[in-house]
């Protein structure tokens, strides 16, 4: 509802004559500007009267008549703040209040249907606004991690999705692979072809990595420049091979032209593939370093091909 | 020397005449063609009367916005019928307010439109006020609407105030005032604060589209209702409305406080949660009550204001525009005058004061 943090619990005990007895951090905290005064013995009239809050926030005035008010609510410098009193045995009056955004009662002086009708429109427009609201946050959200030219996820979004699999593939004792990718040549493609073709390119791979991962709970994100990443939770290191493999074909098939290419005449890639089999510690790091090794050494190998590592030391 | 400034809120009691000619158009009885001239008529004549006031700016007294300072701007849709929401007052009378029917939501009545028809009629600044966006968001019915969602409308809506605050500026206005009555009456409803605070985020979702310039030309206008003497929100504590209030993405505030119980509580309130960059016109005339103000007694008002806000920051007002809705003739057009005469004469003998006391001038 608002950015102010919740009121720790405030609880205060008064006497039969409605003097300070008891009281909590919290207590101070909701009756903030009487803090200089807040003594045993100090009224609650004195309290209240030193605060700018609705009178109704402290007023002790019904333990003359021994029943309790219902439990209320009151706005505390914008917070809610629902207050129950009773009273004890020997007229000693308690008092708990605390943040709440529980669906409060209707008005007291507007029990009526066209007022009730009145405030479920308002109610409802209020929760339209907030939709409204919840849809733009999940929008800048998807804007913030998402990668601008490709569409594809971006590197945060997968560093972040990295943290959550890997905590996942821990608790399951589930295997979890990684694959680097990288474009061959792609510098020569840039200055051959010019950096709009250069868009078009990495558009078209970052297309045919998506068609082609086909995995549930699989992701591709573009890792930065002409690098891209797959992250297959749950794979091991022979299906994740197998994927790579398939990735590598389906980006050959496109036959992008690229007369400069130390390989073929067409754009292809290099893969590097990493798989933890059961992850016991929690630095994702290995992970990602090891299919970095496994590219460079499909770089290594001509480009244009699959090589993998099983990460086997502790991690 | 120092200077407060002082505003009107809007509207003027209508006459005889234009209220007689606005049932025989209603009835039928007569055409637009006749009933505009009426409209002009009103205008021109309550502008002049604004101006022997002394008021340093003006407004229309919204003599064209028809049936009422909430619906003017939808009465004429097509997709709108008359059996809304009703608004209950303290005296037991209630204010009905109309139903969208189908979308998209569109104004019918442009007060930009308005403005830039009275404006010829006067040298002075003028100020033009605007119905909320979350008074008008409580036209959508609560069983809905087929194929136009309530979120879809919120949209419509935003867009439509968006366009209707540009084209007011445009059309000349020094001061854009928005009609935000329902904000106490909100804490009414929901004393969680919740509906309040989802109103103020959708007046905001509007005052975020507009550049600085224009939002320090914008101004707040709240109240707990005025209607035949009466209101709809009175009981509602300003220490629950203010706080959340200031956070409107606007630097003026109209603030109803010669009506209130307790006035000094009331200033102290708004010069607690009052931002630095914020200036709070301060209701110095009660137009729910019939006697006439004095001007001594306003300065009286304005002095004890300036013993808790900043003069940097105070401006005066009245409590509310004097005839919001078009048959309330609770107020006669005299009075009104006279009620704002005596807030400028008043408001400038106590800023002349305030200049004496704060050694600004030695007399």
């Amino acid at each position: 509802m608002n950015k102010r943090q919740a009121l720790v619990q405030s609880l205060a005990v008064f006497d039969a004559r409605e003097r300070l007895v008891d009281w909590n951090p919290g207590f101070v905290e909701e009756f903030a500007d009487a803090a200089s005064i807040v003594a045993q013995g100090v009224s609650a009239r004195d309290i209240s009267s030193a605060c700018l809050l609705p009178e109704r926030a402290l007023d002790l005035g019904w333990s003359l008549y021994g029943a309790p008010p219902q439990r209320f609510e009151y706005i505390n410098n914008r917070r809610s703040i629902s207050v129950a009193q009773h009273l004890g045995v020997n007229g000693h009056i308690f008092r708990v209040a605390q943040s709440t955004h529980a669906t409060p009662p209707l008005h007291a002086g507007m029990l009526d249907e066209n007022a009730e009708l009145l405030r479920s429109a308002a109610l409802q427009i209020s929760a339209a606004v907030l939709k409204r609201r919840e849809q733009e946050t999940l929008r800048l959200h998807e804007l913030a991690l998402k990668d601008g030219l490709t569409g594809i996820a971006n590197r945060r979004y997968f560093d972040e999705f990295l943290d959550i699999e890997w905590q996942r593939c821990k608790q399951s004792q589930l295997p979890l692979s990684a694959i680097f990718i990288d474009i061959d040549y792609f510098k020569a493609y840039n200055d051959l072809y010019g950096h709009l073709n250069g868009d078009v390119c990495l558009k078209a791979i970052a297309s045919t990595l998506k068609d082609h991962l086909h995995r549930p709970g699989g992701l591709v994100a573009r890792y930065g420049g002409e690098e891209f990443t797959c992250l297959l939770p749950g794979a091991d290191l022979g299906e994740a091979t197998q994927k790579a493999e398939e990735l590598e074909q389906a980006v050959r098939a496109l036959a992008i032209p690229h007369e400069k290419s130390g390989a073929l005449p067409i754009v292809t890639i290099s893969l590097g593939v990493a798989t933890v089999p059961c992850i016991t510690g929690s630095d994702t790091s290995v992970l990602v370093k090891a299919a970095d090794l496994a590219l460079y050494k499909a770089k290594a190998a001509g480009r244009g091909c699959v090589r993998s590592t099983l990460c086997t030391s502790p991690c | 020397m120092i200077t407060l400034p002082t505003e009107t809120i809007g509207s003027i009691p209508r006459s005889e005449t234009l209220m007689q000619a606005q049932r025989q158009y209603d009835a039928g009885n007569i055409d637009a063609a006749t009933m505009e001239t009426f409209y002009s008529d009103a205008v021109q004549q309550t502008m002049r009367e604004l101006e022997a006031t002394g008021s340093p700016i003006i407004t229309d007294g919204e003599q064209r916005k028809t049936h009422s300072f909430a619906t003017y701007s939808v009465e004429s849709g097509k997709n709108i019928a008359p059996d809304g929401l009703e608004i209950p007052f303290s005296d037991g009378h209630v204010r009905r307010l109309p139903r969208l029917t189908a979308g998209p939501f569109r104004y019918a009545l442009s007060a930009a439109d308005t403005l830039a028809m009275a404006r010829q009629y006067t040298q002075l600044p003028m100020k033009q006020a605007i119905i909320s966006v979350s008074a008008m968001s409580l036209l959508y019915p609560t069983d809905g609407i087929p194929g136009y969602s309530r979120e879809t409308f919120l949209d419509d809506l935003v867009d439509e105030q968006e366009k209707e605050i540009r084209g007011c500026f445009a059309a000349g206005a020094q001061k854009v005032q928005i009609d935000f009555t329902e904000g106490r009456l909100a804490l009414k409803l929901d004393p969680s604060g919740s509906v309040l605070n989802s109103f103020i985020e959708l007046n905001n979702r509007v005052l975020a589209r507009l550049v600085d310039a224009e939002r320090h030309a914008i101004g707040i206008h709240t109240c707990p209702g005025a209607d035949h003497d009466a209101t709809h929100s009175a009981d509602v504590d300003y220490a629950e409305l203010l706080p959340s209030l200031f956070e409107l993405k606007a630097r003026d505030f109209y603030i109803a406080m010669a009506a209130e119980a307790d006035p000094e509580r009331g200033l102290k309130i708004v010069a607690r949660y009052l931002k630095p960059w914020q200036r709070a016109f301060i209701g110095v005339i009660d137009v729910n009550d019939p006697r006439i103000e004095t001007p001594e007694e306003v300065c009286a008002r304005v002095l004890q204001a300036a013993r808790h806000i900043p003069l940097a920051q105070l401006g005066t007002t009245d409590d509310c525009g004097y005839s919001p809705f078009c048959d309330d003739t609770s107020t006669s057009r005299e009075t009104a005058f006279a009620k704002i005469k005596a807030r400028v004469e008043g408001t400038a003998m106590a800023a002349r004061k305030l200049t004496v006391q704060r050694g600004m001038l030695h007399e």
